[in-house]
């Protein structure tokens, strides 16, 4: 496995010099280019030395394993053995993100780590099965009635530092992340840097994701990590209430007593920790 | 309950909305006493605040008696009297430890959206638009005050609702604008606009050491309560050929050393410059009115200071820097930290230094909210300052 330094964006390498054909093409491009290429040069004319050059290119990719044509037309029948952060780097969507919150790092890991679901940043983890520090997780991420089967798993962890994961192969996205905590402003606070990347799968599970992420995924992410600086720096998540419009109300009775009643329930009903993140993008 | 919602521009109605809940627990819900209508709320009124959604509840000058606090309110009971600062704040942020309270991280649900506006997210506010975080506003029975054990201000039983109500806001404001333009002793100090925020500016800029305070407006009964009250020399723009030179022969030939924008975006005048904004306005090819703050800024003396508590939302055009530049103008603004002010300025009512309420002109119960929203807009029957009592 990788180490989650190393998802960190980069250049990516020229396409040209990758890969891009199949093993069995590829044996068959070398034989029969390399036929041509025997053929053409014996015609000893020049419907023969064209047929030498074809099988030259033939041969060229069989032997390399890159078609400069299949490079130029977005093709590959190559298997991809890279790892999944290189693959989803190149197929999928990426996106960085940066909050400073007021919070030492250990307090930060420590919540972070106990999340219940945080769906728009890692897919949601269930604290069931938390077991040395590695092991898979379920999230079942229900969006209007289409579920997305959210599989991760963390893959590397240093106390106070980062945290690291995947989706598990048979997950309906495909996703790597890390979270890294690196203290600043005088020891008070800390930089907390998600870097995620996503591969949208196709159909129902992918609406639900599309949903989930909403048009904008950066704008998502960086509302679930405004969710989490809130929570961390004031114990709540700030929520403007019910939505108020005019003459829907009862204006019966003016007894404050009667009316506030409520005053001492428990609070947090509409935004709360296990909701979180809770609310819907704004509406404008 | 009743609360005076926005239906859209010019069209505010008293409406029946639900009551507010407690929904985390440093919220409480006060029971609204008295409550202001704001200069800045004409910006939303002439409908130049594009995240007003119909039925929001308008109102960010309040006060009122705690009547339910959150099970996490250790510092506030039922049955206080407090009044409620507009801009919302949690108090542990950064920006807050700094005391810079109307730039708190945490107070504004929709911060995303006004990042994408400003870069970064203010505070959130009281009835002022989705921007600010579509909080439910004051002009009300009730309200939901988020953080109340940080912002909801005590104040003694004694002192009369009027005294204390526009440390809410504009009493703040007042001060921190001519705070801003850090007066020192000699100084002259120009005050553009008449408004409420402005004559509570005059009386401050007083306060911290101005030898001579100058309030430009047009509208007479305002620059005789700036002249009255305030004890300011005016400049009713209308009478005056060119106010530059009007100031420029009242300052030695040396102009102002501080100005003071207490108009902001819609700024009147029949000069060149406001006529083209205006036009630019009305088809929305500028947010912003900026001809007080161009001429303030002509206006100001060489090294000198411009303080800002006149509200500006967007864009402006033909802002001239080269001025700024080449005099060497040092430029301070932003919505008021009121937090930050209000014990020092309730200690200066409660040792009868500043008696705020000399700039009230019209009491009313909240019914009456339409009608004079139109008043105040217009400036008719003398209009500077309503209170309403729901």
């Amino acid at each position: 496995m990788k180490t989650i330094q190393e998802h960190e964006p980069q250049r990516a390498k020229p396409d040209t010099a990758r890969m891009n054909v199949g093993t069995a093409e590829r044996v068959g491009s070398a034989i029969g280019g390399g036929a041509l290429v025997a053929y053409g040069l014996s015609r000893r004319s020049v419907g023969g030395a064209l047929l030498a050059l074809l099988g030259g290119a033939a041969l060229y990719r069989g032997v390399t394993g890159s078609c400069p044509a299949y490079t130029s037309l977005g093709i590959t029948t190559a298997a991809d053995d890279r790892p999944l952060e290189e693959q989803l780097k190149e197929r999928g969507i990426s996106i960085e993100k940066t909050i400073t919150i007021n919070r030492p790092p250990e307090e930060l890991y420590a919540s972070w780590r106990s999340l219940p679901a945080l769906p728009g940043v890692m897919g949601g983890l269930a604290p069931d099965g938390r077991t040395g520090g590695e092991g898979s997780r379920r999230l079942a991420e229900e969006t209007a009635g289409s579920r997305a089967q959210w599989e991760s798993m963390i893959t590397e962890e240093k106390q106070n530092e980062l945290i690291g994961w995947r989706s598990l192969p048979d997950a309906d996205v495909e996703s790597v992340g890390s979270v890294r905590f690196i203290p600043c402003n005088g020891g008070m606070g800390t930089e907390v840097k998600v870097a995620l990347s996503y591969s949208p799968p196709a159909g129902r599970a992918g609406d639900a994701v599309a949903k989930l992420f909403g048009k904008d995924p950066s704008r998502r992410l960086g509302e679930d990590l405004r969710r989490f600086q809130q929570k961390m720096e004031t114990g709540d998540i700030v929520s403007a209430g019910q939505r108020v419009s005019g003459n829907t109300g009862s204006d019966a009775g003016n007894e404050d007593a009667r009316r506030f009643a409520w005053g001492s329930r428990d609070s947090v009903e509409e935004a709360s920790w296990e909701s979180f993140p809770a609310s819907d993008p704004p509406a404008w | 309950m009743k609360a005076v919602c926005w239906n859209g521009t010019t069209d505010v109605r008293v409406e029946n909305v639900p009551d507010p809940e407690i929904i985390n627990g440093r919220d409480a819900i006060i029971k609204i006493t008295s409550t202001a209508i704001c200069g800045s709320d004409l910006h939303l009124y002439n409908g130049y605040n594009p995240t007003m959604e119909k039925g929001d509840v308008l109102g960010h000058e309040f006060m009122g008696e705690v009547v339910a606090v959150g099970k996490e309110s250790v510092r506030l009971s039922v049955g206080d009297r407090v009044v409620i600062p507009f801009t919302i704040a949690c108090g542990s942020c950064v920006f807050c430890r700094q005391s810079l309270t109307s730039l708190c991280d945490n107070s504004n649900p929709n911060a995303e959206m006004a990042a994408k506006a400003f870069g970064y997210s203010p505070s959130g506010l009281f009835g002022y638009s989705h921007l600010f975080g579509g909080y439910a506003g004051g002009q009300a029975e009730y309200a939901r005050v988020p953080f109340a054990d940080v912002g909801a201000f005590k104040v003694p039983e004694e002192i009369p609702d009027e005294k204390v109500l526009f440390l809410s806001d504009i009493f703040p404001t007042g001060y921190m604008a001519a705070e801003n333009c850090d007066i020192r002793p000699g100084d002259i100090v120009a005050v553009w606009g008449c408004g409420p925020v402005a004559q509570l500016t005059i009386k401050c800029a007083y306060l911290l050491g101005a030898e001579r305070v100058i309030a430009i407006d047009n509208v007479p009964e305002r620059l005789e309560m700036a002249r009255t009250h305030g004890g300011a020399e005016v400049i009713n723009y209308d009478e005056v050929d060119d106010v530059l030179e009007t100031l420029k022969e009242m300052t030695g030939g040396l102009g102002p050393h501080c100005c003071i924008d207490a108009v902001g975006m819609e700024a009147h005048g029949s000069s060149l410059d406001n006529i083209y904004d205006w036009a630019k306005q009305t088809v929305r090819l500028e947010t912003d009115r900026p001809h007080v703050l161009r001429q303030a800024i002509q206006a100001c003396r060489k090294g000198g200071r411009l303080s800002l508590p006149g509200v500006y939302s967007g864009f402006i055009d033909k802002f001239p820097i080269g001025a700024a530049f080449n005099k060497g103008l040092t430029f301070k603004m932003g919505q008021t930290h009121v937090h930050r002010y209000m014990p020092l300025l309730l200690d200066l009512v409660q040792q009868g230094k500043i008696d705020p309420t000399f700039i009230i002109t019209h009491r009313a119960p909240l019914d009456d909210a339409p009608a004079l929203y139109e008043k105040f807009k217009k400036k008719e029957d003398n209009c500077i300052k309503v209170v309403l009592k729901p």
